[in-house]
């Protein structure tokens, strides 16, 4: 009986059987690949050519946006030189009329045919009246000069104003200039100027004007401020201008390669990274005035060259009517040299539209002239002017600008070691973090430890094994033997926990010095990321008694200089 | 009162006042007196005008860290890191143990930090 059974248990077509079942399998796996491969190339193909089709949908898109761009601009200029067209006649004679007087080369009385026609050709247009006023002028005819520069100034007073300020400021007229230069400023809203009278500013302060002129434009300016200051919340309005362009200087730089355990192990890292920046602002400021008031003024030829370009463009620019055409037409214009980007022309479009059109306050003139002089023309001298007329607000907004950096200070590091957390206050809890740490890996591994035990398969296969090996008594001996393999098989198993526990100790150990080096790392970290702080934080004492000394001073020195200068080139 | 009064600088006689209370034991009448004095000069709109209360640096050492002076109580109280300060004043609290300023004026919308020489710096909230 016992042989009959061991011959049907023969175990070799089963074999075979699951060798070829391995086999098929095997063979179904490698199908199974070579479709995920066919997958990831047509993949490929696909975005290759979704990449392709998008390139295409852009070049497509950038054409007709150029060419649509360029039709319109065709019809936008037909329709400027129809209706506008007289004016750029003007221009061209306004300029030709200047640069013939520089050189004496033209009769006055061809300037005086010339001025009269186009005044007949260009009504309602201010520069024709002037130019006539001008050839008239140059001519020393009195009453018909009179007569245009009322026509002038009564078709644009501000315009034919500056124009004059500035052909008498060309002529060495101090007095003239004077006359016209203040007229041109007392028509100024203190609240509405113009971004290009940055100019103006840079030429009072620069001492582009004689001595008598440059004190007009002084007093001008101190008027505008006194003007504004009797606005209610002023001063409170001019601290929180101050204080956004303080904030503009505050770098933004990324300190984790000095402070790399911080970076990846402490949670507030964010705000200490940030906390080092708004204490750099300390040195930044007060480099920005140093570099603003202690490097030489430069030559004010420039700044003639300046107000020259001033002159030239009040003769060149549009007027009001035309200038939604103009700028139009300088829209199309970008969207053909970005080549159909329609997005990034309009976005330079914007920045330099913004330049020439957006009206300021001049206490933001002064702001920007102060804090962003490269983006917005300043002088070095309109700088030292801005800072003088505005220290008090400075000083307020630098101050309040330092005790929110100091407020935000945060009281303490988070740390995050792998599953810990703690915290330190100034980094000289060493001993207790690290035994906090310590303890809590030491628990983790404890908890690991214990989980290293026979588990339910362990006791059923020993009760199984213990029941079969009971058979040999019925004179089965394989199930014996089966009985006597599981019960084999436990005891090793029983044997290697130890073996597990141990290994499981020394990971944890590993853990452990690793982890208690990173908190060291930390803690050092955290005591230089202090000293840190506490260095750039003090400079702030310097940068305020820096600004307290600009004072008045700084700004009468700034005008003796010029003085100085006009007398030593006279 | 208004945010250019509380900005204006504030007299030597009443930052020595208020930020000299170190002693560490009870502060006598007169001292408490002198202070008071001092806080009616600075503010002569009267109580109404006046700080909730003044927060400063403790220099008696660890495990101090900051005192506030609150003169309608007679109060000059030290605080131990992380102890809490009652009312409003743990806002300053930051302020005063950074040492930077004299003495830290609290009121109920904002802080006024007041420098060894008697500037203002003024913090809202």
């Amino acid at each position: 009986m016992a042989e009959r059974i061991i011959h049907t248990a023969d175990l070799s077509a089963i074999r075979n059987n699951l060798r070829s079942l391995a086999e098929g399998i095997e063979d179904v796996g490698d199908r199974v690949n070579h479709v995920d491969d066919t997958i990831k190339i047509t993949r490929q193909e696909l975005s290759d050519l979704q990449a392709h089709f998008n390139q295409f949908i852009d070049t497509y898109t950038r054409a007709t946006q150029v060419s649509l761009a360029e039709t319109r601009l065709i019809k936008l200029r037909q329709e400027l030189a129809s209706k506008f067209g007289h004016y750029d006649d003007v221009r061209r004679a306004a300029v030709g009329l200047l640069q013939a007087t520089d050189i004496s080369v033209v009769h006055t009385a061809t300037m005086r045919d010339i001025t009269e026609e186009l005044m007949v050709l260009t009504p309602a247009y201010w520069l024709a009246p002037a130019l006539v006023a001008l050839a008239a002028w140059l001519r020393d005819d009195q009453p018909l000069a009179q007569r245009a520069l009322g026509e002038a100034l009564r078709r644009d007073d501000e315009k034919t104003s500056l124009f004059f300020a500035l052909i008498a400021r060309r002529a060495g007229r101090g007095t003239a200039c004077a006359t016209w230069l203040d007229r041109f400023l007392g028509q100024q809203d203190p609240m509405q100027l113009k971004r290009q009278t940055i100019v103006l500013i840079n030429a009072t302060a620069g001492g582009v004007f004689a001595p008598g002129v440059q004190q007009i434009c002084y007093q001008r300016l101190q008027a505008w401020i006194d003007e504004l200051s009797d606005r209610a919340g002023f001063v409170e309005e001019q601290r929180r201008q101050w204080r956004k362009a303080l904030e503009s200087k505050i770098p933004e730089e990324q300190h984790g390669t000095r402070y790399p355990h911080l970076e990846r192990l402490c949670t507030n890292w964010q705000v200490l990274n940030s906390q080092l920046n708004r204490a750099s602002l300390n040195t930044v400021f007060l480099d920005h005035m140093r570099d603003i008031f202690e490097s030489p003024l430069p030559s004010s030829a420039r700044l003639a060259d300046a107000v020259d370009d001033l002159l030239t463009h009040l003769t060149t620019d549009h007027d009001a009517a035309e200038l939604p055409m103009k700028m139009e037409e300088a829209r199309l214009e970008a969207i053909i040299a970005q080549d159909g980007r329609v997005d990034i022309a309009q976005k330079h479009h914007d920045l330099e539209r913004e330049s020439l059109v957006e009206e300021v306050s001049f206490t933001q003139l002064l702001t920007n002239a102060a804090m962003h002089a490269e983006r917005f023309g300043a002088s070095r001298a309109s700088q030292r002017l801005a800072f003088a007329l505005s220290r008090g607000w400075v000083h307020d907004a630098f101050s309040d600008l330092t005790i929110e950096t100091r407020r935000n200070q945060p009281d303490s590091a988070q740390l995050q070691i792998g599953n810990w957390n703690g915290q330190t206050h100034d980094g000289t809890e060493e001993k207790a973090l690290q035994s906090g740490l310590e303890q809590h890996i030491q628990s983790e591994c404890m908890a690991a430890v214990a989980q290293i035990r026979l588990g339910p398969k362990h006791v059923i296969c020993s009760i199984v094994g213990v029941l079969l090996l009971l058979t040999i008594f019925m004179g089965n001996f394989i199930f014996a033997l089966i009985g006597a393999a599981l019960l084999a098989w436990v005891f090793f198993e029983y044997r290697g926990l130890e073996k597990k526990r141990d290994m499981v100790r020394d990971s944890f150990d590993r853990r452990r010095q690793a982890e208690t080096a990173e908190l060291g790392g930390c803690l050092a970290e955290y005591v230089e990321w202090l000293r840190d702080f506490d260095a750039r934080d003090a400079v702030a004492t310097q940068t305020s008694a820096y600004i307290d000394a600009i004072a008045p001073d700084t700004h009468l020195a700034l005008r003796e200089e010029s003085s100085r200068r006009i007398l030593t080139n006279s | 009162m208004s945010v250019e009064q509380l900005r204006r600088r504030r007299s030597g006689n009443y930052v020595d006042a208020v930020s000299r209370l170190d002693t560490g034991g009870p502060v006598s009448a007169p001292d408490i007196d002198a202070i008071r004095a001092a806080v009616t000069a600075e503010f002569p709109d009267g109580p109404a005008s006046w700080p909730l209360g003044w927060v400063s640096k403790c220099y008696l050492g660890t495990p101090y860290e900051v005192h506030i002076v609150d003169i309608s109580g007679h109060i000059i109280q030290h605080f131990k890191r992380g102890e809490a300060m009652p009312g409003g004043m743990e806002r300053a609290r930051s302020l005063a143990a950074s040492g930077r300023y004299a003495v830290i004026e609290v009121f109920s919308d904002r802080l006024v930090a007041i420098g060894s020489d008697g500037t203002t710096s003024v913090s809202m909230g």
